[in-house]
């Protein structure tokens, strides 16, 4: 964990498929940021999302409950996946019970051809 | 387990000096034998602080344990109990938090203290034995997360002051 704010976040289009790749530190500071990109996406009518967690190294709570909260929102109308997440990432979906509403793949072609069915 | 004063004193003063004056204000820290002190009298923006402080001061103890999630779950631990303290206990979502971490031969005991509205921020006997009633709602897994994390928990509040107590087992 860092002392600046260790935490980047940027998403790209690809075949009607937003790639969001989230990087670094997921706490209470940097998650307020997360919530705003990924609500401007959903403004822009994003239904579909991949998000790369490989190089998250922390997230808390607060960054589950945003995640879950796109997740609930495109239901019904789009998918959403994570790509290859990180050890940490994975350690806290086992500790919140949230395997069944997250899904996981391990490359990007598959995680694309998810979104898409 | 025991750590060195002088050597996790230095390190987590260089930490500190890196942020800037209006986070650095907010944090007073005191390394004593076996026990480290972080004070904070700020909000969720100088949390970022103690979290890296808390971060760092564990990474260098994380070899005596073969616990990979040590540091990440002790971390979270400190983290989401001052959010909830944060939310709760000071209606103005700013306040006097004291996380004093004393490490024992057997794992280590942090105390999570506050001095805000009493008991709000964690009904314990409620929250403990009670998981969020939508498994997929937004938010509410803070404490269920902190319970996992941990081998033991407990609260008090009195004359004023509220203390959490998290026990973590090593080895």
């Amino acid at each position: 964990m860092q002392v600046k704010d260790s935490f980047d976040i940027h998403a790209e289009e690809k075949n009607g498929v937003w790639i969001v790749k989230v990087s670094g530190v997921l706490d209470a500071e940097t998650n307020m940021k997360f919530g705003v990109f990924l609500n401007d996406l959903l403004d822009k009518g994003a239904l579909r999302f991949i998000f790369d967690l490989s190089e998250l190294g922390y997230i808390n709570s607060q960054g589950i409950g945003t995640l879950v909260s796109i997740f609930k929102k495109v239901e019904g109308k789009g998918r959403a996946c994570f790509l290859k997440p990180s050890q940490e990432v994975e350690h806290i979906i086992q500790l919140t019970g949230l395997k069944a509403l997250f899904t996981i793949k391990e490359t990007e072609s598959d995680a694309i051809a998810f979104c898409r069915a | 387990m025991m750590i060195n004063k002088k050597i996790i004193g230095g390190i987590l003063e260089e930490y500190l000096k890196k942020f800037p004056d209006d986070i650095k204000k907010d944090v007073s820290l005191e390394v004593t034998d076996n026990r480290v002190k972080i004070a904070l009298d700020g909000d969720i923006h100088s949390l970022r602080a103690l979290n890296v402080l808390v971060n760092v001061l564990f990474k260098h103890i994380a070899s005596a344990s073969s616990d990979k999630f040590l540091v990440f779950d002790l971390t979270l631990a400190i983290e989401e109990s001052i959010i909830n303290i944060f939310s709760h206990s000071y209606p103005e979502h700013r306040g006097k938090v004291v996380v004093d971490i004393l490490f024992k031969s057997d794992g280590i005991a942090i105390m999570i203290t506050d001095y805000g509205k009493k008991g709000c921020n964690f009904n314990l006997k409620e929250k403990l034995a009670s998981r969020p009633a939508d498994t997929f709602a937004e938010s509410g897994r803070g404490i269920m997360l902190i319970r996992k994390v941990v081998d033991d928990i407990s609260y008090k509040s009195e004359n004023g002051v509220n203390m959490l107590r998290l026990i973590k087992k090593i080895g």
